[in-house]
């Protein structure tokens, strides 16, 4: 794969039922699914964060790490008890290891149906470019 | 099918909310719900006037998902396509569901199918269904003779 992004150390847990610790914080976090996909301009990261709200996702970049993070607080439900449960409500959180043809000043995102999406364009220097040839 | 590197179980059929799933999970009902395949995952609340059924959709719309209910069988079932502008560009990692699934639960008490109220918020599933009258716990007084 060539430059941007690895996932990071963290952990391999999915997104179950117990928050895995994150390795950078101490913080309890689920691991989003993700997809990414390169183009010629830009990666793109997908991640599923079903239940975040767009004011609760925080993305950094130090030091070549990418970091998102999506708050969710568990909704309360009074007095009703489990009859099943096979997820856990939490705040979501995983990073992605940058190379330098990311041009990070230019990072943007979007929420939208409880998916995440990050594009990170490439620096023009890292882009295809056409030469053209001129006749005299 | 769900296009995921585990087989998946489509209509992943369960009687009862705390038999079966017991069994296959050797009495662990915490069981990650993906590593056994079935999904969607979902939680079931109960108390004693209504059920809340919540399943994690992310990226789907209400148009994406059907919901039905015949009898105390309660059935959602939708897909999701995660390869939109997919085009010109590479796949590096591809860790998200996609395609079609199916999940069928079966509800221990009868619930009112007229009063059953769905919404899609954040990419969170959430059907309401309040019980059945007749399925109600009603409290009986002892007259005094």
């Amino acid at each position: 794969m060539n430059g941007c992004c690895s996932t990071n150390a963290g952990s391999n847990a999915g997104a179950s039922c117990a928050p895995a610790t994150h390795a950078a914080t101490g913080g309890k976090f689920y691991r989003p699914a993700v997809d990414i996909r390169e183009s010629e301009r830009e990666f793109t990261i997908v991640a599923d964060v079903p239940g975040a709200k767009p004011e609760a996702v925080d993305i950094d970049v130090n030091q070549g790490v990418l970091t998102v993070t999506a708050n969710v607080t568990p909704a309360e439900h009074g007095g009703a008890r489990f009859a099943r449960r096979e997820y856990g409500v939490g705040s979501y959180r995983r990073s992605f290891r940058l190379d330098n043809s990311i041009d990070a000043e230019h990072i943007g995102a979007e929420l939208k149906d409880g998916v995440l999406t990050v594009r990170l364009p490439k620096a023009s220097a890292h882009q295809p470019r056409k030469i053209t040839v001129k006749s005299n | 099918m769900l296009m995921m590197n585990r087989p998946m179980i489509a209509g992943f059929a369960l009687n009862g909310f705390d038999g079966l799933l017991d069994e296959i999970f050797n009495a662990s009902p915490f069981q990650n719900a993906r590593e056994a395949g079935v999904y969607p995952p979902v939680n079931v609340r109960e108390d004693e006037n209504a059920y809340t059924v919540e399943a994690e959709l992310p990226g789907f719309k209400m148009e994406d998902v059907a919901i039905t209910l015949t009898g105390n069988e309660l059935t959602v079932s939708g897909s999701r396509q995660c390869d939109g502008e997919a085009e010109g560009s590479t796949w590096r990692r591809r860790e998200r569901i996609s395609g079609q699934f199916s999940r069928t639960l079966v509800l221990s008490d009868g619930v009112s199918a007229d009063k059953v109220d769905a919404s899609l918020l954040n990419g969170v599933l959430t059907i309401t269904l309040p019980k059945a009258e007749s399925a109600k716990t009603r409290k009986i007084t002892v007259r005094q003779a």
